[in-house]
């Protein structure tokens, strides 16, 4: 007779230590999983249900100034320092985890226009209304010393902005005039004009460090290059542009801030028109900056606003605001592309987190995995209706989303009216104009 | 004379006496009261030398000391001639500098060869950039080798040794004092000697690349010939036009806005007075005609000149009747002194060709006279043998228009003639001697006639035959035939060609590394949809009404009921499933089933269930009446029948349905609206085909259905960074070629 027994290997379904995941055996045949499909949309459904619940992205508030904050700037060498100056001429050192003032000083009379730290991080520049660049320590004085600066340059023109080199110590400023400075000398090692236009922001392209570029009060950007040639050619707006960086990843693409409430991505190789227009602020952008990772920008913006886009698409895909902050005057993504933190006119620097729904905080590998799971399941079902509704909405404050809603029909109107013109014309005769032309006057060698 | 005498004496004078001398030479000068403009004297050594000073001396070339002269005072000695022979050399090699080009002209060329130096240097991430963007996931930051900071190191060291006790005391004694050191090394990696050199002769080019446009800028500004502009706008023009069919083949677009443009331009001169013979040139010239050639030559040029100018550019399907008539009215003859006939292009080639033409024709006529008519037979078999051959000479160059005409006809293109010339020697060697020279005299003729490629000249003999013309005509159908298959080659092929030429000049423009997405998910990119609070709680129902009230308008219901018309036969699907019933088995059916329900009134019954499905789905009224809002409320207070009635929504009495007029046959439609909702209404953006968006939906990632080495994979993110770490910009150093 013959006895059939059932027997198991044990290595079949226990675990080597209880560390690991428990064994389950599974058919992964598709035949016998008919609602493979259902059973993941409903998940990508939870998933960005709780995305919208875990959306907390204000983290903290530094509070202090006594005026508007007029610049701000990250230490190029430690996540936790930041250093901001004020229209009063106040410059704050800034400790972030604790949310504490380190240092405050006067360091000039009238605005404190731009701050900046040196590539080392041991000391750094601020620049006033008052016609001077000083140097500072980074590190404390010690007590019963006196704060003053390592160095006073007093600059003949006018200086609005300032950038520094990654490396050199080398820096430029803007003004009446763009000068390139070295660290150890009080006279601008060389001096650039092209018109006779003020310039009031001026960036280093970090990649190609030779490479400047700065906007001027004519509606143009100009770009530089410090090694020989000086200016090299010039982009003419329609608008003003109030702030330009350049994306740290990609050496020839740079963004600038429209007075025009648009971002425009340019590739320095063609400038006839932008690579892309950002749109989606409701009053003129006033500051953008680069995620160290160079596929997003933050932007701030007079509409009381920070919008972060991503750099191949046209419209932000979040947007930050509360009650109390006022006009945005700057934006710096960390350097660890974690947080976003601004200044704003009503005194205020607050931190906030650059996703917002972000666990913050080191994460167990399985709790990795599931983020990342439910991370791939939204963007896998990113085009059905419901989740699109659920993961794009957004609450904004009434004067925004008003706002919003009369430019929509200005440029309804706008629209209406070519294709009326275009529809009661010869053929050809009024052609369709992209938006990326729109925006470009002329381009001048 | 005074200079006279201070040379005599010069030797004498100490300087005291050369500044009394010079005073007293003001002197006398100011008695003079005439004003002289002294040369400037320097009495300080200074580093600025002004520019103002450098004038010629006043009293012209004799003021100023000439090398020549100082060299004359050497001749008598025979040890120092070699000495004047260098200066003489050096003054023959030497010229003067041409005057800088000015400021802003100089500054533009600058900015542009630094513009093009930096976009070619910009070229070089584009292959980094593309992978980084195409990449499905990076990680940050991306060098992989941390690199310890060499000094930070040795720091980190020292901080842990221990000091010794006499350190401490020193440190004591000796505060160390804060330096401020910047460090000044300009260049990470020294270059080498190769590298220095490289560096430098690259300079040098990008140098003489500026000089040498410079240099251009600089010659054609300074010409003057307005024959040489004319050509340059001749030129020009010829540019633009090649330009202009380069658009034609790439952008269409471009090229008919350029069209618009010519035609504008056209539309000026046509009600502008240029180019008409009606201004006073012209008419002087109309005067002066009668005598002289030139200005007859002149006027005619004048008015081809307004002609093309105003004439409509052609398009270019032109029909073929156009192009026949041009092939008739070329040989016309056209009076060369009468610039006002419609001479079709009085240019000299043609002029002179023209003149040839006459002569041979005279001449043909004359001997056609005397030559027997066998002869003639002779000369066309014999001319047809050369054509045949032309022919075939022609087979290879087809897309030259070259146009041949069998008998009598002759066709002389500049790019042929010489193969042409001959073939038509040779064979003539062979045929007999009286023709051959006929021949050769009538090839010589064209070849003094030169004419130009694109022009088709026929000659014509004089003793047509009417055998002949219908050959002609059998010709022009043939060349119509071949124009119309070209047209149509054209149209087949261009499209393909064209984009290829588009991307070959993408391709010119920048360097274009892009890759197909790796994984492709949907791209959403569109506004983030903005609401405030109050927006979000609004009434369903109303707003349901209110979509179906502003709907109701646009929906045209039909008014046919098949039910009143005829029963239609049911027609069989085209379908895989095999019809098993059968016609007198339905019949059967029905009659037991009529049998069994005979009593009940099925129709009746349908219908009403009908129509208590169509109430259910109906929109109802909807009061919006606010109890106690404007009146007295309350309990036992009724509300105003007028208020009640004009708050209440009211809804449409009929909503069309799509069952309406469908007989026995309930649609429910409420019961798709549930899966609705959830369902995508157009293909998301990579994607082109539904196929292939739902197959991207219909792949699995999660761990329960995939195992878990795929699912690693499939959810990895796409943009990886390490916690607390900074992400520093890319750095230079990943062009190097680090193998090497």
């Amino acid at each position: 007779m013959k006895v059939k027994v059932i027997s198991r290997n044990p290595d079949d379904y226990l675990r080597e230590t209880k560390h690991d995941i428990h064994k389950v055996p599974r058919n992964y045949d598709p035949g016998l999983h008919p609602f493979e499909a259902a059973r993941e949309y409903t998940r990508a459904l939870n998933a960005v249900k709780l995305e919208k619940v875990f959306a907390k992205p204000f983290v903290g508030n530094l509070d202090g100034h006594r005026d508007g904050v007029s610049c701000i700037s990250n230490h190029p060498k430690r996540l936790s320092v930041l250093i901001s100056g004020a229209y009063d001429g106040e410059v704050r050192v800034w400790d972030l985890p604790q949310k504490l003032c380190l240092r405050s000083f006067v360091a000039h009379e009238g605005v404190v226009r731009g701050v900046i730290y040196n590539p080392a991080g041991n000391h750094f520049l601020t620049l006033g209304d008052d016609k001077t660049i000083k140097t500072w320590k980074t590190a404390a004085p010690q007590f019963g010393e006196e704060e003053e600066p390592v160095n006073t340059v007093i600059s003949k023109t006018v200086l609005t902005g300032i950038s520094h080199h990654v490396k050199d110590p080398v820096f430029a400023t803007c003004g009446e005039i763009c000068q390139v400075w070295e660290e150890t000398r009080n006279e601008p090692v060389r001096t650039f004009e092209w018109g006779v236009d003020s310039l009031h922001d001026i960036a280093f392209n970090p990649v190609e460090p030779n490479l400047l570029a700065s906007c001027a009060s004519d509606r143009s950007i100009i770009l530089y290059d410090t090694r020989d040639s000086g200016p090299l050619r010039k982009v003419v707006l329609k608008l003003r542009t109030n702030k330009i960086c350049w994306n740290p990843m990609e050496a020839f693409i740079f963004t600038a801030a429209n007075e025009d409430y648009n971002l425009y991505t340019f590739d320095t190789r063609n400038l006839k028109k932008p690579a892309n227009v950002h749109m989606d602020h409701i009053g003129a952008v006033t500051y953008v900056d680069y995620a160290p990772t160079g596929r997003e920008f933050v932007s701030g913006s007079y509409d009381k606003t920070i919008r972060i886009f991503e750099t191949s698409k046209g419209h932000s895909r979040e947007v930050y605001h509360t009650k109390r902050m006022q006009r945005i005057t700057c934006v710096q993504w960390s350097l660890d592309n974690k947080y976003i933190l601004n200044g704003s006119d009503e005194m205020n620097i607050r931190i906030w987190k650059a996703r917002a729904s972000e666990k913050l905080g080191p994460l167990k590998p399985r709790e990795k995995a599931a983020l990342n799971y439910s991370e791939a399941l939204k963007e896998k079902y990113a085009a059905h209706p419901k989740i699109r509704r659920i993961a794009r909405h957004r609450h904004v404050p009434k004067h925004v989303y008003n706002a919003q809603k009369e430019l929509r029909t200005i440029r309804d109107k706008g629209k209406r009216k070519d294709a009326n013109r275009r529809a009661h014309s010869k053929p050809g005769e009024v052609p369709h104009q992209p938006e990326r032309e729109k925006h470009v006057l002329k381009e001048d060698q | 004379m005074e200079s006279d005498t201070s040379e005599n004496y010069e030797d004498f004078y100490t300087e005291e006496d050369a500044q009394k001398h010079e005073k007293l030479v003001d002197k006398v000068l100011r008695l003079n009261k005439t004003q002289h403009i002294r040369k400037p004297s320097r009495t300080e050594p200074t580093l600025q030398i002004s520019e103002f000073n450098l004038v010629k001396s006043s009293g012209g070339d004799k003021g100023s000391v000439e090398i020549n002269d100082l060299t004359k005072s050497l001749r008598n000695r025979k040890s120092r001639l070699r000495i004047s022979e260098n200066v003489k050399r050096a003054h023959k090699a030497s010229h003067t500098l041409p005057k800088p080009l000015e400021k802003p002209q100089a500054n533009k060329i600058r900015r542009t060869v630094a513009y093009e130096k930096t976009r070619l240097e910009l070229d070089r991430w584009e292959a980094t950039v593309t992978a980084n963007r195409v990449s499905t996931n990076l990680s940050f930051p991306l060098n992989d080798d941390v690199k310890m900071d060499q000094k930070e190191s040795e720091n980190f060291a020292s901080m842990w040794r221990v000091k010794s006790k006499l350190a401490e005391e020193l440190e004591k004694h000796e505060p160390t004092v804060e330096e401020y050191h910047i460090s000044l090394e300009q260049e990470e990696f020294p270059l080498t000697m190769k590298e220095m050199l490289a560096r430098r002769k690259e300079a040098a080019k990008l140098r003489a690349y500026q000089g040498y446009k410079e240099a251009k800028a600089r010659r054609q500004n300074k010409i003057k010939s307005k024959k040489y502009h004319r050509i340059q706008k001749r030129e020009k023009i010829k540019k633009k036009l090649k330009e202009f069919e380069q658009l034609q083949k790439t952008n269409p677009e471009e090229a008919l806005k350029k069209l618009e443009e010519i035609e504008k331009s056209r539309i000026e001169e046509r009600f502008s007075l240029r180019h008409k013979s009606t201004g006073k040139w012209a008419r002087n010239q109309q005067i002066r005609a009668k005598y002289d050639k030139e200005s007859r030559q002149n006027l005619a040029q004048q008015l081809t000149l307004s002609r093309d100018l105003t004439q409509k550019s052609k398009t270019n399907g032109s029909s073929s009747e156009e192009e026949d008539e041009d092939v008739e009215k070329a040989p016309m003859g056209i009076d060369e002194t009468n610039p006002w006939v419609n001479g079709v292009k009085p240019g000299k080639e043609v002029a002179d060709f023209i003149s040839g033409y006459r002569k041979y024709w005279l001449e043909q006529n004359k001997t056609a006279q005397k030559s027997d008519a066998e002869k003639t037979e002779d000369v066309l078999e014999n001319s047809e043998n050369v054509d045949s051959n032309l022919i075939k000479l022609d087979q290879p160059e087809s897309n030259k228009n070259v146009l041949l005409k069998k008998k009598k006809q002759k066709v002389v293109t500049s790019d042929l003639s010489f193969d042409v010339e001959e073939t038509v020697e040779k064979l003539e060697k062979d045929k007999k001697v009286p023709q051959k020279k006929k021949k050769q005299k009538r090839n010589e003729q064209m070849n003094n006639s030169k004419s130009t490629s694109e022009w088709e000249v026929s000659l014509v003999e004089n003793g047509e035959a009417v055998e002949d013309m219908f050959k002609r005509a059998e010709n022009k159908l043939k060349k119509k035939m071949l124009r119309n298959v070209k047209q149509l080659k054209k149209k087949l092929v261009p499209k393909t060609l064209a984009k290829l030429q588009r991307e070959v000049a993408k391709d010119k423009v920048k360097v274009d590394l892009s890759l197909p997405i790796q994984k492709k998910t949907p791209q959403i990119d569109e506004a983030l949809i903005e609401n405030i609070d109050a927006e979000i709680r609004s009434n369903e129902e109303l707003s349901n009404l209110k979509t179906i009230l502003s709907s109701q308008t646009k929906q045209k219901p039909c008014d046919i009921d098949p039910e009143k018309y005829l029963k239609i036969n049911p027609t069989n699907l085209a379908t895989a499933i095999p019809n098993i019933v059968t016609n007198e088995e339905v019949d059967d059916q029905r009659a037991v089933i009529s049998e069994a329900f005979e009593d009940d009134d099925i129709v009746d019954e349908f219908n009403k269930d009908k129509s208590n499905e169509a109430d259910k789905d109906k929109p109802k009224n909807i009061n919006l009446t606010l109890p106690g809002w404007g009146s007295w409320g309350g309990t036992g207070v009724k509300v105003n029948k007028r208020k009640k009635r004009r708050f209440t929504l009211k809804a449409p009495k009929k909503i069309p349905r799509k069952d309406d007029n469908k007989g026995f046959l309930i649609i429910n439609e409420s019961a798709q609206n549930k899966v609705k909702e959830h369902m995508v209404s157009e293909v998301p953006f990579p994607f082109k085909t539904v196929k292939d968006f739902e197959a991207s939906v219909r792949a699995p990632i999660s761990n329960t259905f995939m195992p878990e080495t795929a699912y690693k994979k499939l959810i990895k993110p796409a943009v990886t960074t390490k916690m607390g770490t900074i992400i520093e910009p890319m750095s230079k150093d990943l062009l190097l070629n680090k193998n090497s």
